[in-house]
């Protein structure tokens, strides 16, 4: 739309088709974080919001990440945005080939292994760059999930916090706008999310 | 047969020093411009024949390298090519500088020319003909240069002569065409033949460097006479107090940065990798602080914050600092407090006009650079290879991969296998009879090359209540959990 517009640079309509590209570039903003499941696009009414902070309670070994990864697959994404995974479990280490296999563009993935993100990554936080970042098993305080959705406020990421437990109703995060359980039936093959909070009451059990 | 390989441990530490040598052989006059574009640690060894370090900048080119989309061999070969238009040369990488002289003669003596690979089946196959005259020959280069850098002493030299001596004279006898012969000698035969020097070069000749220079603590010995030895730009301070805290210094160094760079010896064109910043203690004893960049940083662009530099140098003294105080712990001594320190730019690169014109050097590419040098463990980056092994089928991004997952069918194998893999092995003590087994895939390794460990394994996915495994049975029909579908 922008080529066709032929006007001098100081013109009234350039300054228009100025504002109609920058509000272009908000309004794209504004879309949810969209994963490459649809059923769990219309389980988050379309998808995870900016700006806020995303908790979900997966045990290891459950195969609840497995399902928030695909919040980081580019498939369905009209531009590709930088992902941040941080690990906090000293035991285990990455497999790339398996993330890529199931759709996450490594080009545009950073992992970090750190027991500490907050002090150990603290310039992630404090610039716009990462758009997804994830902190998995990552022990925080108060005023680090405090921190966390500050940040995420100020510069539109979605941040998710993953804890290696089941999360509960009667006590948490009070800076998570959204709270679920996620976890995988092994035996009918299926995925398991529970709204906690942030959403009305609901289940959804999706196949694999 | 042998016991399975399993996933490889790796270093707890950051690697931050990577070592790899360059030798070139060129007559070309002003070689030493060009080859202070790869390092600033150059040496030149004899007429026409130099050495480069590229320990302090092998992590910058690596970067490019990644950037670019080439092997870091491409790259440094490019720069040498249209820097020497029209010059034969002839140059090969190596884990050691002498085990690069040997190489590099070799390759010469057979009319090479271009840029080698010292890891590659080619240049392995020829160095088994090194000659004993290329030997002597280096060895005399090697007697110079210790003597010339006190590296040895005269004592120390006049028995190495000795040694040469009695060496030439059993090879004499045994009959020994080339020294590649000797490799299969244990080293302590060849010391008690013909002293520590002779089987330190022996070692530095034979000996597989590439899985000692991933240690902190491996230094590479060497009598190096580097060309380059301007002064270094140094900001010293004396403290009007005594401080222990880097909440107390934060501030006085961010002053000594600024300085720093309005030092009549600092070079605006380079970008630094590495500063020391060497505390004095109030019992006079200096504690270097080494600061490594990884990439290379412009001290100058970060006047008067100089973020990237602090959080840099905080994270390097809260290191020393623990390390110091648990010693000072260990003898039940207070730690004396900071009376003075220095700061000094140790090692740069100069920018190149063809490393940019490589790739774009989008403000996108910059803040992810800017960001990696600001953080304190490193945002990896991996890229897949078309290896069927667990193991092998990825590395991190920069090395020199040679092979990118191309073949869709490694794709399904590896959708098949977890997210996450254990960094040690778990043995499977108790297999539960409830639990649900599904056989997965079988692997082997290249059982067909030389080097193969002949492993084979069967995988299964174990689901034991809620959760989820990747295990493994070995050819000894052990079982072992491998990863967690997590």
């Amino acid at each position: 739309m922008n080529t066709h517009f032929n006007t001098s640079p100081d013109s009234p309509l350039e300054e228009w088709h100025n504002e109609v590209t920058h509000a272009s570039k908000l309004s794209s903003q504004s879309q949810p974080l969209m994963s490459s499941h649809p059923r769990l696009n219309e389980f988050f009414e379309g998808g995870l919001p900016w700006g806020h902070v995303c908790e979900w309670g997966s045990p290891w070994g459950s195969g609840g990440r497995e399902l928030a990864l695909s919040f980081l697959s580019s498939i369905g994404q009209s531009q590709p945005y930088w992902s941040l995974w941080i690990q906090s479990h000293s035991d285990v280490a990455f497999y790339p080939p398996a993330w890529q296999a199931r759709g996450v563009d490594l080009d545009h993935l950073r992992f970090a292994e750190t027991q500490e993100p907050l002090k150990d990554v603290k310039s992630v936080f404090l610039e716009p760059f990462f758009k997804v970042i994830v902190l998995d098993s990552a022990k925080l305080s108060r005023d680090d999930c405090a921190f966390l959705k500050r940040q995420a406020h100020k510069h539109k990421q979605a941040i998710i916090l993953i804890k290696p437990y089941f999360l509960s109703p009667k006590q948490g995060n009070i800076w998570a706008k959204t709270r679920l359980n996620c976890w995988q039936d092994h035996v009918h093959q299926q995925f398991h999310l529970q709204v906690v909070k942030g959403l009305s009451p609901r289940k959804i059990a999706i196949s694999c | 047969m042998k016991q399975v390989l399993l996933f490889p441990e790796p270093p707890h530490k950051e690697v931050r020093k990577s070592h790899s040598y360059l030798v070139i052989s060129c007559g070309q006059q002003g070689l030493d411009d060009t080859l202070l574009r790869l390092s600033p640690d150059i040496m030149c060894w004899q007429d026409h024949l130099w050495l480069v370090d590229l320990t302090s900048t092998v992590g910058y080119w690596q970067n490019i390298a990644q950037r670019a989309q080439l092997p870091c061999l491409k790259i440094w070969q490019q720069l040498l090519d249209d820097s020497l238009q029209g010059h034969h040369y002839c140059a090969v990488v190596a884990d050691h500088p002498w085990q690069g002289l040997l190489m590099l003669s070799t390759l010469q003596d057979l009319g090479n020319h271009g840029l080698f690979d010292g890891q590659t089946q080619y240049v392995a196959n020829i160095f088994k003909y090194f000659t004993w005259e290329h030997w002597w020959h280096h060895i005399e280069r090697y007697q110079l240069h210790s003597l010339r850098e006190k590296y040895l002493s005269a004592t120390q030299v006049a028995g190495l002569k000795k040694s040469v001596s009695h060496m030439k004279k059993t090879a004499q006898r045994l009959a020994c065409q080339y020294p590649y012969q000797l490799k299969h000698m244990p080293s302590s035969q060849i010391r008690r033949r013909f002293g520590s020097i002779i089987e330190g070069l022996w070692r530095d000749s034979f000996v597989e460097h590439t899985k000692m220079r991933y240690s902190l603590e491996y230094q590479t010995s060497f009598p190096w006479s580097f060309l380059q030895k301007k002064q270094q730009p140094t900001v010293k301070r004396m403290l009007d107090h005594h401080m222990n805290t880097w909440d107390e210094a934060e501030e006085w160094i961010r002053q000594d940065l600024n300085k720093l760079c309005f030092s009549p010896f600092f070079n605006t064109e380079e970008h630094t990798i590495y500063l020391e910043w060497r505390l004095v203690l109030h019992n006079l004893y200096e504690i270097p602080v080494p600061v490594f960049f990884r990439h290379p940083h412009s001290l100058p662009a970060e006047i008067p914050s100089q973020k990237t530099a602090l959080l840099q140098i905080k994270f390097a003294f809260e290191k020393v600092l623990q390390e110091e105080q648990k010693s000072y712990q260990d003898i039940e001594q207070p730690m004396p407090q900071i009376i003075a320190w220095s700061l000094s730019v140790l090692s740069g690169i100069p920018k190149s006009s063809l490393i940019t014109s490589l790739f774009d050097d989008s403000s996108e590419n910059q803040t992810l650079l800017r960001l990696e040098n600001q953080v304190h463990v490193p945002l990896k980056s991996y890229q897949t290879i078309d290896h069927w092994v667990p193991e092998q089928s990825f590395a991190q991004q920069g090395g020199d991969t040679k092979h990118l997952m191309h073949e869709q069918g490694f794709y399904a194998t590896a959708k098949q296998r977890p997210l996450f893999t254990f960094r040690k092995s778990q043995p499977l003590q108790h297999k539960d009879t409830g639990a649900l087994w599904v056989f997965l895939e079988r692997t082997m390794d290249q059982w067909w090359s030389d080097g193969s460990d002949n492993i084979r394994r069967d995988y299964y996915s174990y689901t034991q209540g809620q959760r989820r495994y990747w295990i493994y049975r070995d050819i000894h029909k052990k079982w072992f959990i491998h990863g967690i579908y997590a």
